[in-house]
């Protein structure tokens, strides 16, 4: 798992890269937390080369947007495979966390 | 074929290497391939976590199927008796601050697939899950 981030104007965009499971989440969870904790309340989470996410990996969505809500933050998905739409879908995250085709077009809707 | 693992959940990575050389036997689409890692990911990390009232050694059992078209995976374990076909759906229309955290796995597992058959035998839970490979069952929620 590759976790990297990049500041674009006011906008924290993180990608990711590999599996969002059991053993990664919490790394990614941490990582998320730590960046709100240094201010970054507009997330756009890039999951191109995301191969893989488990309920452990919605649920670090889930504790870094609890984390972002009293900040009025907000973190949104961009260019998700579609076997990864499909997870956040059916787990009906897809309206908590929507998902735009590009990082431009994702920074726009939070911005 | 089949995998023996221990209540451990560092054995989820053996699992996974196991998965994978299932699905190049079997041929699987890398789409079944990814909801059947997902399915025994959740299924066993929730068999390790919280299915054990003592400390000791267990051991869980997995196996990968294949029959033309059908698709089965079984689980057999000695934790305590849980039927996650029977488990409580989450509630998918609560606000954000409302949902709980977690609850979520068996959900996914039960709409990825087609059937989840549970029996407890003695000491032993067995588990089925069953995927028809020709229709794609994962659109049925949406």
């Amino acid at each position: 798992m590759n976790i990297s981030h990049e500041k674009k104007n006011s906008v924290c965009v993180v990608s990711l890269e590999g599996r969002l499971d059991n053993e990664t989440s919490q790394g990614f969870q941490e990582r998320l937390g730590a960046l709100i904790d240094e201010g970054e309340t507009k997330l756009v989470v890039n999951l191109a080369k995301l191969e893989y996410i488990s309920s452990v990996g919605l649920r670090a969505f889930l504790v870094s947007s609890k984390k972002l809500k009293p900040l009025n933050g907000k973190l949104v998905l961009s260019q998700p495979q579609a076997h990864i739409q499909e997870v956040f879908d059916i787990a009906g995250f897809s309206m908590l966390f929507p998902a735009y085709p590009s990082d431009e077009e994702a920074a726009k809707n939070i911005a | 074929m089949d995998i023996r693992l221990h209540n451990d959940l560092a054995e989820l990575e053996q699992l996974a290497t196991f998965i994978a050389s299932a699905g190049e036997k079997y041929a699987l689409p890398p789409k079944a391939l990814f909801q059947l890692n997902l399915a025994l990911e959740e299924l066993v990390t929730n068999i390790i976590s919280y299915g054990y009232d003592d400390k000791d050694s267990h051991e869980i059992k997995v196996s990968i199927e294949r029959e033309g078209d059908e698709l089965t995976a079984r689980v057999v374990d000695d934790a305590r008796p849980f039927d996650p076909a029977t488990a409580p759906e989450p509630d998918l229309d609560l606000p954000m601050e409302a949902r709980p955290i977690g609850g979520l796995g068996i959900h996914l597992v039960r709409k990825m697939f087609d059937a989840m058959t549970y029996t407890r035998n003695g000491k032993y839970n067995t588990l089925v899950i069953n995927k028809n490979l020709a229709a794609d069952s994962c659109m049925d929620a949406v």
